[in-house]
Parts: structure tokens; sequence; C-alpha cells
């Protein structure tokens, strides 16, 4: 027994020890001082796929945009996909430790953001986080990381007063994903709501990722509120909108969505159920900047499509980027770049944008769009119309960020 | 929130509804538990695959209806071609082959559908004829839930009499009883099992064209649902039909009526309650044998 | 001496791969986690390879030893050992509590149960939000030093000097559960494993010792699991999830169940080939689906099974064909549970 085990046990480490070296490919490489290494880690499975693929895009885009180097060397980029916190923090360890990445543009899972996060913190890696949630640049803030996306705080404060003056709406319904996430826009709806004299009659929490809303629209349409706010987002919004107008919810309520996921999202609804529908948004291409037309050009020239919501925030945050590393001056002083990327004011695809120091939260629009009928639609993607647009943001003391 | 009876008979509504999308896939699964032996971890796989086909069929043809017929047949066919080349092989092994057989074709499965369809969930929309929703007094109910209701009710009288009353019928009937006895009987039982696995195959795909205009299309589909499939034939016991029927009622009224009270929780019942079926009585409600 | 050279010679080759592992592989982590699972999958090997029984509960003791590491970290500022000792505590009381309901019943119940309770777990876990961080998981775990106060204090800090630590713990869990295995107790497992009616005739407590079984696996993969948030620094509900489970059961499979050195193969084969190839693909899980549909048809036995019967004919003694009778048998799936 013992001398077959031993036998085929060396045959299995020099096969194992080869093919581990074959596989792995050997010593770990030299940094590679003629470059700057950018790591990706996007969502290209799992079940935040969609985004992943636009991410891609939109960091490739502005690195080409950018012109693919800085201070002569070449921007070199690394894809890793991260479905879930642990990979995202074992492919982190791996660029840093093998490819000598020192900036990672990470998106759109909070929990791979806030991993991901904390480990860059710990190699003073500098990191772009494309992901909503507020703690990002709340309680988990760090002095490396950096976030695009307008939090709850400031995308209730735009859409919600808007929607009560559209609507001339006094009562409220909510329904919303049982998740952190989701309590951070109610806790918000209903502060405004408060705020405004209006009631909010009911609320219904469902789990992430739920398929059957039966149970939730019956209750929301037992209230009769004037309004039914979907605080939830992605999918989730999908197939909820679409069984509440199956349930003819429309026909005695206005439907309203406070967290827009772009086109993907409105073409997954179709026109006729989001008829007068108003959805808020990080992101719309009626967004009328120069900065914003000009990339709706350049991606249709090398995509061929409009630019999807999740390409674009990549885009403009990558490039935010690079030009924090060239203003900084350096490729190897990560310090250095997170304080030039502070307070670094630029023309942006919302408007005027800058990242503040306090918390590392870009201050920018949130938009309120309203979804056209299909007699107002200009060609196929049309779906909206941009009607609302401002910034509101919590103090500095007030986020909770201790950097 | 304050919890009416319009509430509750709405909800029960939709509990019956939910419950005949468990009674079909039920159908299929148990079907195939008890004939062959077989706990189908792939059930879900096939649920998910008929509706990416629907999908597929109505963007190009526009005719749900047609779907209700080409798309069955479809995953029934790729159901008996896996029989043949990849379950047959492990008949007669220790069970454990076929659990993880069929764990590595709904794998499988789910990955050729992203590469086929994209990650992302589609969806596509009832025809228009079932667009609306009929109000009973201050009562909803979606035109397309109703017709959803009937047909399957249709079906599974017509599954009722294919068991009872045909030849292949009685030869599932009793092949779920007692295998020996049938393959002594001279009976040609790869032929048999072939079919069995088809047919259960095409009640899951017909499952999926069903129930995605109701609830949207996306790969991962196939995993939620599975646990509920097993445990309504656990609790309505394994190998029998009207096990399947009544525990996929049960079920789908159960957990919308949870729902009415903890959203979260309406799934972890039925897993407690499949839990607790298995460690008291295993047969389950109308089991037929342990 | 020489024959406990003999011994513990697995081990020391053992010892020495994955002595040399970290400097081989492209990054260090890489290799945590190749050793981390092997660990767990060795841990399954015991329950499944040489006990007979297939369970889904793998994420639940992996993710609860997990959690309960990571809060005992940054609530109680545990030091290392203590630590270690809470995640596995609760481990081996969750298997406890777990294997006495899944152990009445045999077969495909008993695999439905575990897989129940997996998916319970799993929504306490959800739910429980304020203890578990839920969707967003835990933070702000660090790494205790290794220390005995008083004596030496050691930062863990560095990912080579965690590797060895986990080395360590690796080597003396291989160690255990191998005497374990050799031990008359390991026999009495096989013989259920075999046949356990026949087992039972000849008067043991089947239940009792698949209830054991399922307790010394449940410890082993809660260690991984105590380790591996020490590795990563955060806590996250993936660990509960039944893809957990799913990954150490592939690992088994293909390395060789019932092999305990296979499944060691399986898990260097899965992590590292994951780690390689999902970089260039990312629908690389439906290639590791194929080779795993491929072993179930065709090498039941794993990949130790194929190293194993392509050298058995170079050896004529009897005992290897003892050895190759043990692995045919169950490459041929031949084992009634």
């Amino acid at each position: 027994m013992r001398e077959v085990l031993r036998r085929t046990f060396l045959v299995m480490a020099g096969v194992g020890i080869i093919g581990a070296a074959l596989l792995g490919g050997g010593v770990p490489e030299a940094l590679a001082q003629e470059e700057v290494v950018v790591l990706n880690a996007a969502q290209l499975s799992g079940t935040y796929a969609e985004t992943g693929r636009d991410q891609s895009r939109g960091v490739k885009l502005a690195i080409e945009e950018f012109g693919g180097t800085v201070f002569g060397k070449k921007i070199k980029l690394i894809e890793r996909d991260v479905p879930n916190p642990s990979e995202a923090v074992k492919k982190a360890k791996e660029g840093v430790e093998k490819e000598g990445v020192k900036f990672i543009q990470v998106g759109t899972s909070s929990g791979v953001a806030l991993a991901l996060m904390e480990y860059a913190k710990t190699q003073k890696v500098v990191v772009g986080v494309l992901a909503g949630a507020d703690s990002i640049t709340g309680d988990a803030c760090n002095k490396y990381t950096f976030r695009w996306q307008v939090p709850t705080y400031g995308a209730i404060r735009e859409v919600v007063p808007r929607i009560i003056d559209m609507y001339k709406a006094n009562t409220f319904f909510t329904i919303t994903p049982e998740y952190v996430f989701g309590q951070d826009l109610l806790r918000n709806t209903e502060e405004v709501l408060k705020e405004k004299g209006k009631r909010l009659l009911g609320n219904v929490f469902h789990p992430l990722g739920e398929t059957e809303y039966s149970q939730y629209i019956t209750k929301a349409m037992a209230a009769k509120p004037d309004c039914v706010l979907f605080l939830n987002f992605g999918d989730d919004t999908v197939n909820a909108v679409k069984q509440a107008v199956s349930f003819g919810m429309k026909k005695q309520s206005k439907i309203a969505i406070v967290w827009g996921a772009g086109l993907t999202q409105y073409k997954a609804m179709g026109t006729k159920l989001l008829e007068d529908v108003i959805i808020g948004g990080q992101y719309d291409h009626t967004v009328d900047t120069p900065v914003n037309k000009k990339l709706i050009e350049v991606y249709k020239k090398k995509y061929g499509e409009l630019i999807p919501y999740n390409a674009a925030s990549a885009y403009q945050q990558t490039l935010v980027m690079l030009m924090a590393i060239k203003k900084a001056g350096t490729t190897t002083d990560t310090l250095k770049v997170v304080n030039a990327w502070e307070n670094m004011e630029y023309n942006g695809i919302t408007g005027k944008e800058v990242y503040r120091p306090c918390d590392h939260q870009c201050i920018k629009n949130y938009f309120t769009l309203r979804c056209k009928k299909e007699s107002e639609k200009k060609f196929e993607e049309d779906y909206t119309e941009l009607i609302g647009a401002s910034k509101h943001f919590l103090d500095c003391a007030k986020t909770g960020c201790k950097m | 929130m304050e919890i009416n009876l319009n509430l509750v008979a709405v909800q029960i509504f939709n509990g019956i509804v939910l419950g005949m999308i468990y009674v079909m896939l039920a159908m299929g699964l148990t079907i195939v538990w008890g004939m062959m032996d077989i706990i189908n971890f792939s059930h879900g796989f096939f649920y998910t695959l008929g509706a990416y086909f629907a999908y597929t069929f109505v963007s190009v043809t526009g005719n749900f209806w047609l779907a209700l017929i080409v798309v069955p047949v479809g995953t029934a066919l790729i159901g008996m071609a896996l029989e043949r080349t990849l379950l047959r092989k492990l008949y007669g092994l220790n069970i454990l082959y076929q659990i993880l057989m069929t764990f590595g074709i709904a794998l499988m499965g789910r990955e050729i559908i992203i590469i086929i369809y994209g990650p992302i969930g589609k969806s596509f929309f009832p025809p228009r004829a079932l667009e609306g929703t009929f109000f009973l007094g201050s009562l909803f109910f979606p035109q397309y839930r109703v017709f959803l209701l009937l047909l399957v009710a249709l079906i599974t009288f017509g599954m009722y009499l294919f068991i009872e009353k045909t030849k292949l019928g009685s030869i599932i009937r009793a092949g779920t009883e007692d295998k020996e006895m049938v393959s002594s009987l001279g009976i040609n039982v790869s032929l048999v099992f072939l079919l069995t696995f088809g047919l259960a195959m095409a009640i899951a795909g017909l499952s999926g064209v069903l129930a995605s205009p109701m609830r949207g299309i996306n790969p991962f589909m196939d995993w939620n649902i599975l646990g509920i499939c097993f445990a309504v034939v656990i609790i309505g016991g394994m190998g029998s039909f009207s096990g399947a029927v009544f525990g996929g009622l049960i079920v789908g009224v159960a957990q919308s009526l949870v729902g009415l009270i903890w959203p979260s929780a309406s799934i972890i019942i039925i897993f407690i309650v499949m839990s607790a079926i298995l460690l008291i009585k295993p047969r389950g409600l109308f089991g037929v044998r342990d | 001496m020489k024959r406990l050279l003999k011994e513990i010679r697995g081990l020391l080759i053992l010892g020495i791969i994955f002595f040399i592992l970290p400097f081989v592989l492209p990054y260090r982590a890489l290799a945590t986690e190749v050793i981390i699972f092997s660990l767990a999958v060795i841990a399954f090997d015991l329950l499944l390879g040489f006990t007979g029984v297939m369970m889904f509960c793998q994420a639940s003791f992996f993710g609860t030893s997990v959690y309960l590491t990571a809060l005992s970290i940054i609530h109680l500022k545990a030091s290392l050992f203590l630590a270690i000792l809470i995640g596995v505590a609760g481990a081996a009381i969750l298997a406890l509590i777990l294997g006495s309901m899944a152990t009445i019943r045999k077969g495909s119940y008993s695999v439905l149960l575990t897989l129940a309770f997996n998916e319970m777990i799993y929504f306490i876990a959800y739910q429980w939000k304020g203890v578990t961080g839920g969707d967003d998981g835990l933070r702000g775990i660090a790494r205790p030093p290794l220390e005995i106060p008083g004596l030496f204090k050691v930062s863990l800090a560095s990912e080579t000097s965690f590797y060895f630590l986990v080395l360590f713990f690796f080597l003396l869990s291989f160690y255990v559960i191998k005497r374990i295995i050799d031990s008359p107790f390991g026999r009495v497992l096989m013989a259920i494993r075999e046949n356990e009616a026949r087992a039972e005739a000849i008067g043991y407590n089947a239940r009792l010792f698949k209830l054991l079984a399922f307790e010394i696996c449940g410890i082993f993969i809660g260690l991984a699991g105590a380790l591996h948030v020490l590795f990563m620094n955060f806590a996250h509900i993936t660990n509960v999830a039944f893809d957990t489970s799913g990954n150490i059961v592939m690992m088994e499979l293909i390395g060789g169940i019932g092999t305990l050195f296979g499944p060691i193969l399986g898990a260097f084969l899965v992590v590292l080939a994951s780690d390689k190839f999902s970089a260039m693909w990312a629908r690389w899980p439906l290639i590791l689906g194929g080779i795993f549909v491929l072993f179930v048809l065709f090498a039941r036995g794993g990949i130790w099974g194929i190293i194993v019967s392509a050298t058995k004919r170079f050896e004529r003694s009897s005992l290897s064909k003892k050895v190759g009778f043990h692995i045919i048998a169950v490459s041929k799936g031949e084992s009634d549970n």
C-alpha cells in the first residue's frame, strides 16, 4: 500500500510542481517600470454581469481618449472578474503582487467594492468606486478611495420633490428591497416627504432578486396612494414594474422609479409600460453638456450603440483618475495622486464635477427624467426627457466619514 | 399594515397561480424521481431553457400561442438527448453520481445560456389579448394569470388522464411503485425511461414558457425554483401525482400568504416544512413508498 | 524511528510540496487559497469518501466559522488562537445540530435535508444583518499577530508569513485525519460506507458513527473557514452560499473520492485553473462543469484514480492489488448508500 502511494505521490508531486509552475508562470514578474498598471475589477459573470461589460468598455475608452500613455509610460489595463467580494480581494491581491497595480476601478456591487477598498487601503492603491452604497463615502470611507455616484441622500432630494410637483401627489407608497441600500433610500424618502408635508401611507420590503411581486403590489394598491415609489434597482425594478402594471396599478396611481439603471432597463420595460413614468438617474443621454455629446458620439462610433449608463460612469471616473495622475506628476507616489484628485474641478459628462476632500465623494448632478409616450419618440432609444437636475449632499460632518 | 379580507383573497388567487407553476414542475420531477430514481438537479435548468426558448421564439415569430407547443417539444428533445448520452451511463450506480451529473448539467447549461443570451435578464410580454386586468369590485386579477390558471388546470387534467388511462401512463404509475416488477414484465425499460424523461422535460419547459411573461427571465432562475420543486415533491410525496398537484398548490398558497406577513421568509418556510416532513414522515402527504 | 518516518512519509512529501508552493505560484495569495481549500476538501473526503455520506452543508460550517472568527476579532479583539478556536467551536456545534438531524435519514433524503439546512443558514445570515453585515459583509477584521505572551510576537501581515501559519494548520489537520482513517474507528466508517446494513448487523450504531464523521468534517471545514476570513480580512455571505459547497464537491470528485490525497489534487486543479482561466474567459465555469461531467462519466475515481491505475501497471505486489481494488470499487460507484 505504502509503496504504491509513495511512488504515485512522487509522480503526482512532480506533475503538480511542474504543472503549477507552468500554470503559474514561474517567478513573479518584475514590476515593469515602463508601465502604469490599472486594474478594472468588473462583474463579468454572476447576477450583476450586465454592468461588467459596459464598465469594461467605459474604462477602455477613457484610456484611449486620454492617449494611452502618461509621462511616456504606457497605461496597461488588466481586467478581472469579481463576481463576489472574496474573488475581488483575491484578484486585487494578484494585481498588486503580480502586476504591480496601483490604480483600480471597481464596480458595481457594494459588497465587492467595500471588500476591495479595505484591502487597497493597506496597499496604498488608489481605487475609483462605481457603486451607490452610502457607506462607501460614509463610515467605510478611506483616503485612497473615490466614488462618482451620487448616494441616496442626493438622489432622493432631487427626484422626490420633482415627483411631488409633477404628479401633484400627496400620498405615497414605497416598495423597497430588503438591503442596506434600500433602507437608505427609504430613510431619505421618509425625511423628504415629512419636510414637504406629504404622507407615506406604507412600505413593503422585498428580498433582493425577488421574482414574485404580487403580494407587494396587492398591498400597494390596497392603500390607494397618489404615487407608488419603486426604491429597488436593476432587474428587480423591471420585474416589479411589469407585474405592477399587469395588476392595473397605473389605473389608480402614478409610478416612479428613483434609482434608474439606464437604457438596458428601459428597453426591458418598453415604452408602453413606461409612458409618463418618472425615473431618477445618475446619467442620461439627454444631459446637455459638450463633454457628454462628444462621449456619445465617440462611443457610438466605436461600439455602434448609444452609450449605457455603466459605460458612461466608468469612462468618466477612469478619465478623472488619469487626470489626477497627470496632475500629480507621478505614477508611483499614490498619496500625491490622491491629493491631486481632491478638489480637482473639471467639466464632466453631467456638468461641472469635483471630488470633495472630506469624503472623496464626487459632487455632481442627479437627474430626473420623464418617460416619453410612443408618439413623442424621435428615434428607437429616445425613451426619456430630462426634467430636472440638482446637487444635494450631506454636510461633511454628517456623513460618518473619518479619514 | 392592515390585512383585510380583500388582500387575503387576492393573495390566495396569486398563490394558486404560483402553485400551478409548481404543480407543473413537480409533476415532471416526481415522475423522474419515482420512475428513474433520479433526483434531477437540472430540472430548474430545463425550466429556464423553456423560458429562453420562448423568448427567442416570441421575438422571432411574435407568436406566443405557438411557443406553448414548440418550446416543450424542444426541451423534451434536449432532455432525451441528455438522458441517452449522459444519464444512461449512470443507472445502477450510487445515486450520488446522478445527483452530481444533473448538477453538472445545470452548471454547464447556465453558462451556455449566458454565452448565447448574455447575463442580463430578459423579458417579454404576455400576448396582447392577455395584457389587461379583470377588476371584480375592489379586487384585481391580471388576465394573464387567470389564463395561466385555467391552462395549467387543463394540462393537469390531461396529465391525470394520461397517467390513468394510457399504457405508458400506467407503466409510469406502476414503475413509481415498483420498478422491479415493471422490468420483469418484459417492458422495454430503457425506452420508457427515455420517454418519461422527455415528458418531464417537456412539462418543465412549458412551465418556463408560462412563467416568464409574469416573472421575467434570467440565467439564474433555475436555482431559485429548484429548491421549491424539491420541497413540493417531498411535501406531496415522491412519486405521487396527487402529491405533486396538492403539494404544488399548498406551497404556492402558503408562500403567498406568508408573503403578506413576512415576505423574506416566504421561501424559507417552505424549506422548514420540507425538512420537518423529511424528518417525521418522509413519504409526504400522498407518498407511495419510502 | 524508521517506522515513524515511514508513517509520516506522505505528510513529509505534502509538507515539501506546500512549502515551496508560494514561491512557485504567480502570487502568494493564490497558494493560501489552494491550501485552505485543500483543508476543507480533505475534511469532506472523510465524510463522503470514507464514510459514504453525501451532504451539501460545507458552506454552513465554513461560513459560520468565518462569521464567528470575524466577530470575535471585531468585538472581542480576540487573539489569533482564540479567534480560530471560536470559529471552529461554532462550526462544531452546528455540525452536531445539523448532523444529528441529517443522519436520521439516509440516501437522497439525507442529502436534501442538508440542502435545506444550508439554505436556512444562508437565510439566517442574510436576515441577521446587524450581526453578519448581510450582503455588505463585515469589514475591519485585522489579522492578530501570532504570539505567546511573554515569549514572542510575530506579525502575520505579510502574505508569506500568514501562508506558513496556514500550512502548519493544514499539515496538522492532515495528520489527524489520516490517523483517524487508519484507526479502528476509521475502519468502522469504511465498513458503513461499504454496507451500512451489515455494519449494523455486526453491532455498530451506524448513525452514531456517521454523526461523529459529520462532526469531524464540520470541525476541519470550520478551521478552513476561520483561516479564510483571516486571509481575506473580510467576511461575506458568499461563504455560506451554496456555491461554496458546490465547489468543494467538485474538487472532491475531480480529485478522487475516498483517496485523501486525490481531493488535494482536486483543490489544486480547481483553484489554480479557475484563477488562470477566469481571467481569460468569464465563462470558464462552463469548462469546469464540462470537466466535472466527464469525470462523473468516465473517471469516477478522480485524478488520483487515473494516476493510480496508470502506475498500478508497474507494481506487482499483492498490496497494490488491494489498493487497486479499492480505487476501482470507488470509481465504479459500487458502494451502496
